[in-house]
């Protein structure tokens, strides 16, 4: 009896609390990127890598399919999706999360019912080549609009001229997301939004350096 | 008795070989016509063309993983079994995923004197991305010309401009006369005068050209042949010379391609009037782009179809490299394209260009029988 109530003081002690706050945070999120369209909000797809700070500021829902292809993946559903991919005409050798997000575009597949739709769509290579091809298809089938973040590729140091072309492309994104949400970027938004998500990565590495305690 | 093709019999690397040890040049290889070659040659080098031959690959199993495609694989392969020594260096315009990250891997392992990256912009529509491109090509010319301790003048880049489209207009010549007269230049002529237009040295292959395209159009006209269907040959590199005489013998013939190393490769004249930079610029804007680039949602699709439509060709091969991801993500709406535009189409993938493609013969047999029917 005392093995079993101190083991399982021991598993609480390993326990991550927030874990269970994180949960909130996204079920609410989720239910806010599903209901979007209800609460008059618009819900735009992007990329891991792309900057969500000026989504945020223009009071978007920023989506991201791929982690909606890892949930695929981690609660199974991707075999049949891919093999759906397979049957449109996808190589069986393309990224999987692509494929299964491709298909399950088309069925509202995957474990949240399919993500809701986007009324654009932003895409930056930092992360790799392939999204430009899947957001391009993506594009195709929702027909919306989609914003390219073209981040050069940097083999040893980044160059002047890749520096100022993504600098270019930050103010061609902003003349961008105020035309597809037919309003001006409040700028100190931008500002407080930008500032807010650099403390959380600050907050974030300090937690992934903390030593962990017993 | 046709006239005699210049180019049939030739041996790119032992030519090379030859000129370097002639004119004491640089030998710089690419591996993709993003390559600015009119700077590397202006800069009195000669730019060569790295196919891949696929028969090398084992060695680049050590860096490689499985699923890059033969392209990749059999180049490193190469260089690492020294098969590319006369190399002076390598040239590598951003392309794809695969080949940016082989730029690092060759950089790293293949042991030659100079190395070039040349990061491309992936957009082609926008004013910045034009300012952006036009800077990476004076940072190229300013890195090539400190490499090789020479000045390339303003003059040396007009005069590799012009005769760059001089070539390219052969090219174009040779294309057109092999979609009138395929009894005359056949697939697999046209793919020998590609070949050594990117590996010959560029002046001595326009000579030849000129004296190969004379003699053709000396040709009588041949009324009474019969017109074979054409096919267009669509996809990326075409390194299977073997699917030219296969299409041939089932009673068709490749009338046109949109192959990278095809008819997109001497696409477009550059502007001999504007700066030559700006110039060379303009024409990777121009010109249609690769799958790894985005010009438009669905200019390649559009402009297949335009293209079967024009040559009147009776279908499509659309040829698919293994492991070629840009290409492979845009056969779907390619494909429904063509369909809606009542283009027949047939899918082929190919995965080692080192391996026979007679297993495609019935393939391709039945589709020239249904389109002919």
């Amino acid at each position: 009896m005392s093995e079993s109530k101190s083991s399982d003081a021991a598993k609480d002690q390993r326990k991550i609390k927030s874990v269970a706050l994180m949960k909130e945070i996204m079920t609410e999120y989720y239910i806010g990127a599903k209901n979007a369209a209800y609460n008059d909000k618009k819900v735009c797809w992007i990329t891991s890598g792309g900057p969500v700070e000026p989504l945020i500021a223009m009071d978007v829902i920023p989506v991201y399919p791929e982690n909606h292809g890892a949930m695929i993946g981690a609660t199974k559903m991707g075999v049949d999706l891919c093999s759906r991919a397979e049957d449109m005409g996808y190589s069986r050798d393309l990224c999987s999360y692509a494929r299964s997000d491709i298909a399950a575009a088309t069925v509202n597949g995957g474990p949240i019912g399919g993500l809701p739709a986007p009324d654009f769509l932003v895409c930056c290579n930092n992360i790799c080549g392939t999204v430009l091809k899947w957001y391009e298809v993506q594009a195709r089938y929702f027909n919306v609009p989609l914003f390219i973040l073209d981040t050069p590729f940097i083999h040893g140091e980044m160059t002047a001229a890749a520096r100022q072309y993504v600098i270019d492309q930050m103010w061609e994104y902003i003349a961008f997301l105020e035309k597809v949400c037919g309003k001006k970027m409040d700028m100190d938004r931008l500002n407080e939004v930008a500032r807010l998500s650099l403390e959380a990565q600050r907050l974030w590495q300090a937690v992934l350096k903390r030593k962990r305690t017993a | 008795m046709h006239p005699h093709n210049p180019f049939k019999n030739f041996k790119p690397a032992e030519e090379a070989q030859k000129w370097k040890k002639k004119e004491g040049g640089a030998v710089i290889g690419y591996l993709c016509t993003y390559a600015p070659e009119e700077i590397v040659h202006a800069a009195g080098a000669l730019p060569y063309r790295v196919f891949g031959t696929g028969a090398r690959s084992e060695r680049a199993d050590n860096h490689l993983q499985a699923y890059a495609c033969s392209l990749v694989r059999s180049a490193l392969g190469e260089v690492l079994a020294g098969d590319l020594d006369f190399l002076d260096g390598a040239l590598f315009p951003h392309t794809c995923d695969s080949i940016q990250r082989l730029s690092d891997i060759w950089r790293l392992n293949a042991g030659l004197k100079f190395h070039f990256d040349v990061v491309h912009p992936v957009k082609l529509n926008t004013a910045g991305a034009r300012r952006y491109m036009l800077e990476i090509l004076q940072l190229f010319q300013k890195q090539l010309s400190e490499a090789l301790g020479r000045e390339i003048s303003g003059e040396a880049l007009a005069a590799s401009i012009r005769l760059h489209n001089r070539l390219r207009r052969q090219l174009l010549e040779l294309y057109q006369i092999r979609e009138k007269r395929p009894d005359l230049v056949s697939g697999a002529d046209v793919y020998a005068a590609l070949r050594a237009s990117m590996t010959m040295e560029r002046s001595a292959f326009a000579g030849l050209m000129a004296g190969f395209l004379d003699e053709l159009k000396r040709e009588k006209e041949n009324p009474a042949d019969p017109q074979k269907p054409g096919l267009i040959l669509a996809g990326g590199v075409c390194d299977h010379p073997d699917i030219y005489g296969i299409i041939e013998n089932a009673g068709a013939y490749v009338c046109w391609d949109d192959l990278c190393a095809g008819a997109r490769s001497f696409a477009g004249p550059i502007d001999e009037a504007a700066p030559p930079l700006e110039a060379i610029a303009a024409r990777y804007f121009e010109r249609l782009e690769c799958p790894a680039k985005h010009r438009a949602l669905d200019s390649r699709a559009h402009s297949l179809a335009a293209l079967a439509k024009e040559k009147k060709a009776a279908g499509a091969i659309i040829l698919q490299l293994k492991f070629c991801d840009p290409h492979a993500f845009d056969y779907p709406y390619l494909k429904e394209t063509l369909d809606g535009a009542g283009i027949p189409s047939l899918l082929i993938e190919v995965e080692d260009p080192s391996r026979a493609l007679g297993a495609l013969h019935t393939r391709i047999e039945t589709f020239v029988e249904m389109i002919k029917s």
